[in-house]
């Protein structure tokens, strides 16, 4: 997917807990149509800052532009309404319920029925009901689910569960899918999948996708855009070739010997 | 005229309205009637024709079982071409293999995966690649390279073409090659005639009553001849409802929604059902496993009197009655198998304790006998049959000889020849005869009974007899045995390597709260060899008692660190053993076994990683 103009733009943000600055005067911007990644050692703020980007947590400077209008103190509801949709670092699903359940409430976004209309089956509620049912089967094929379509999230292996947590926010078809560490504890072959389901996702919908990953090789292999975070700093953002020859990020991250 | 265009026009003209083929997509059970049918045919076979698929054109069927698979089936035997079936999963030098030997021309690709594996293949006469689904083929430039659904828009149904076609049809022209699946002797592309598959069919019709009223369940890899008999031709010729399963892992989701009334399966498929369920019960609350229990031996014992022709007290009658309708009948509901009036099995011996489980708790599961060469149908049991010994009498017009204790046949299901290989269809076939490679005699009843293959059968050095195909069947009795090989002709003794079923092993080893960390570790327990020794024990008491059998007790035995897999090329698709193979590949473990070592370290070509297995006496 050729990359286009900036769909967020991320303006020198500042984040402090108490005495702690998580983020500091961070800037950059992500393309439309790109696979950015955020990458970066423990504690460097990668998941702060994708929780500043989707309004959970609110900068003490800096702005956040996503599509062209100011998200900074935008509720996160109201962004997601913007288009974005994102997953957890720590599962975040229902566990007592089905995997159809679970990636139908990401279509919550897209209900305009009342609650009324909905009690009675009738009108606008019967069809968005199709409508919705309809959206989560493509996805489900899409992702290969359709084995475990009844089966309660909790009895679902570690990675299976982080695919229907993809699922779910890929089923709100977003315009920007923010992933926060898709791949940690998974083996070889799932992440391997997983990095399939980004670059297919990206290449078919056009969806453009921030990820914050830790397992370097992915990353590099499957990102057109690299930012690398260290304490709370930017220390670097180009291409993945650009990154693995930046001297400070192989001094701060990758560890190679001078 | 006996040929699946003239089957399939006769469904659309008396049978239109009614369910021909269902698949599931996206949820939902998408149904063609027969009507329907006719008509996507004709296109398909319009656009086929204007790419040249003729008379006697290989044109291969590279997917899984889906409607649009079995609608190119129909398709190509239209055109009086030869459908090619290859399975889902083949890739690399046995896709290369399997495309070469039997000159496929033109091929219809599922999805990208199969494009993908076709397009790897190097020095085949593949021509044309047609592709269905679409997704992520759009930076494809290959030339050899067509999408169907585009190409189908714009060509409009047309019977009349069909009716054009119907008239150059002939019963005798070939409708498929199939390989045999080599588990005994080296592969070889069979030549199945339109007659041959449409008469076997039809037989076992005739026999069962099989109608439109029935459905079946199409879900055995397309490259197995019981597929190609059981799901595609008996419902063209019965007009029954073919339905196909979403995916790999829906087959029993799929099956409890579908409620089959036919179902063909092969051993593994009857003895998934039985390690499945026992292995619900085995986590099941006391109680629960207490009344299954005595339900079972309840149904267990009038089993047994009826296998061994007694008759039992009104009292055990009255028990299993009550156990059917209390326990199996919910039970049979579970599993999607309470619509069912047929069960087949074949292709392998079933175990006889998986058999007895399927016919005392109501299900009617006949054995039937067959090879490729014969359609993979020659003889099936009858219902009244109890008894897991023979596989029955042979079809209708269907002859069964013993000649030098080996099993010859002949009748209108039996192979056109080997392709393009007139002296292996010489070294097959005598005076119209078909030669099976398999051992076994006629009882007087005339039904057949199968020893195993010839080329495994042998001598012990001590002179004793050795059969290792029937020993292997009674160590797939266990439900914790899952694979088996026993190896012993031309050594002191016979010694055998099993796998483990992980799933029931695994709860079988956490109720005893062992430590294990995976399936290697788990099968490398100091319990685990216990439990198999002890079942080891008693096979080896049971053939004790026998004269004949008490010199192939077995002595020694190794548990595998994983399944034997077809992705090794250790089975075929439908799971079979391929026991050459298999020995070649293991025969540093049979030396092991046949020294007095305890344990044997390798490394496992399959993970590059190093085992260490311990070996048993029995």
């Amino acid at each position: 997917m050729a990359a286009g103009n900036p769909i967020l733009q991320i303006d020198n943000i500042t984040l402090a807990f108490g005495g702690v600055t998580a983020l500091n005067g961070i800037s950059f911007d992500v393309a439309e149509g790109e696979i950015c990644a955020v990458i970066g050692p423990n504690g460097a703020g990668k998941s702060s800052m994708l929780n500043v980007i989707s309004g959970v947590y609110v900068p003490q400077t800096g702005r956040v532009v996503f599509r062209e209008q100011d998200c900074t103190r935008k509720r996160p509801r109201q962004i997601a309404q913007l288009g974005m949709a994102r997953t957890f670092q720590n599962i975040a699903l229902f566990q007592g319920m089905t995997v159809l359940e679970n990636i139908l409430t990401g279509r919550c976004m897209k209900i305009r029925s009342t609650w009324i209309e909905q009690g009675l089956n009738i009108g606008r509620a019967r069809r968005e009901e199709v409508e919705n049912r309809r959206a989560v089967e493509e996805v489900i094929e899409f992702l290969h689910l359709q084995g475990i379509r009844k089966t309660p999230v909790g009895k679902l292996p570690y990675g299976l569960q982080k695919r229907v947590e993809l699922a779910r926010a890929l089923v709100a078809e977003p315009i920007m899918l923010l992933q926060d560490e898709p791949m940690t504890g998974m083996n070889l072959e799932e992440k391997k999948d997983m990095s399939c389901f980004a670059l297919e996702i990206n290449r078919e919908f056009g969806t453009t996708i921030v990820l914050i990953e830790h397992d370097m090789s992915v990353v590099m292999d499957i990102s057109d855009h690299v930012v690398v975070l260290d304490y709370g700093a930017k220390i670097g953002d180009g291409t993945p070739d650009e990154i693995k020859n930046n001297r400070d990020v192989i001094d701060a991250y990758l560890g190679v010997t001078h | 005229m006996d040929t699946f265009l003239a089957l399939l026009l006769e469904q659309a003209r008396k049978n239109s309205d009614l369910p021909a083929l269902r698949t599931k997509r996206m949820g939902i059970w998408d149904t063609l009637t027969w009507a329907q049918t006719r008509d996507k045919v004709s296109v398909l076979a319009q656009l086929l024709s204007q790419q040249g698929v003729g008379v006697g054109t290989s044109f291969g069927v590279f997917g899984p079982n889906h409607t649009d698979m079995y609608l190119a089936y129909l398709a190509v035997h239209s055109l009086g071409g030869v459908v090619i079936p290859i399975d889902s999963n083949t890739f690399g030098e046995e896709l290369r293999r399997q495309v070469q030997s039997t000159d496929v021309e033109h091929i219809l690709a599922f999805e990208q995966q199969h494009v993908d594996a076709l397009l790897e293949c190097e020095q085949t006469c593949v021509k044309r690649i047609f592709y269905i689904n679409r997704r992520g083929m759009e930076n494809y430039a290959q030339p050899e390279l067509m999408s169907l659904p585009e190409n189908l828009e714009g060509i409009e149904a047309s019977t009349a073409f069909l009716e054009q076609m119907d008239g150059q049809r002939d019963s005798g022209e070939i409708a498929t090659i199939l390989l045999t699946s080599g588990t005994g002797r080296s592969e070889r592309p069979v030549e199945l005639s339109h007659g041959a598959l449409i008469a076997t069919a039809r037989s076992i019709a005739q026999r069962e009553t099989i109608t439109k009223k029935d459905g079946l369940l199409a879900y055995l890899p397309l490259s197995a001849s019981s597929d190609f008999l059981f799901s595609y031709s008996l419902t063209m010729v019965t007009g029954c409802a073919m339905n196909c399963p979403e995916s790999d892992d829906t087959v029993l989701e799929n099956m409890q929604e579908i409620g089959p009334t036919i179902l063909f399966g092969p051993p593994y498929v009857y003895k998934y059902i039985y390690t499945h369920a026992s292995n619900r019960i085995e986590s099941a609350r006391t109680l629960d496993t207490k009344i299954y229990k005595a339900a079972l031996r309840a149904v267990m014992t009038v089993a047994s009197h009826r296998a061994e022709g007694r008759r039992g007290s009104f009292v055990d009658w009255l028990l299993f009655m009550f156990a059917r309708i209390t326990t199996f009948s919910p039970f049979c509901n579970i599993y999607g198998l309470s619509r069912l009036r047929l069960a087949l099995t074949g292709g392998d011996a079933i175990a006889p304790d998986v058999f007895n489980f399927f016919r005392a708790i109501g299900i009617d599961l006949r054995e039937t006998y067959g090879q490729v060469e014969g359609c993979a149908c020659v003889t099936m049991q009858s219902s009244e049959d109890w008894n897991s010994d023979s596989v029955g009498v042979p079809l209708d017009g269907t002859e069964v000889r013993i000649e030098n204790g080996e099993i010859w046949f002949r009748g209108p299901g039996q192979m056109k020849g080997i392709h393009k290989n007139l002296e292996a269809t010489a070294e097959s076939t005598k005076d119209g005869w078909v030669r099976t490679h398999d051992a076994g005699h006629l009882d007087d009843q005339g039904r057949l009974h199968v020893h195993g293959q010839i080329s495994r059968m042998g001598k012990l050095n001590g002179g004793g007899a050795f059969a290792p195909d029937m020993l292997e069947t009674h160590l797939r009795s266990s439900e914790y045995i899952k694979q088996a090989i026993v190896i012993g002709a031309g050594r002191e003794y016979p010694v055998a390597i099993v796998t483990v079923d992980g799933t029931i092993t695994r709860t079988w080893a956490d109720r005893r709260s062992l430590r294990y960390t995976g399936y290697a570790d788990l099968s490398a327990h100091a319990s685990v060899q216990e439990m198999v020794r002890e079942y080891l024990q008693k096979i080896n008491e049971f053939l004790a008692e026998n004269p004949e059998t008490a010199s192939m007790q077995l002595r020694r035995f190794a548990i595998l660190n994983r399944e034997f897999m077809a992705s090794a090329g250790e089975v075929t698709p439908t799971r079979k053993l391929r026991c050459h193979e298999v020995a070649e590949k293991h025969r540093g473990l049979i030396d092991a076994l046949y020294s007095d070592a305890l344990e044997y370290t390798y490394t496992d070509p399959v993970d590059e990683e190093s085992y260490t297995l311990p070996l048993g006496n029995v």
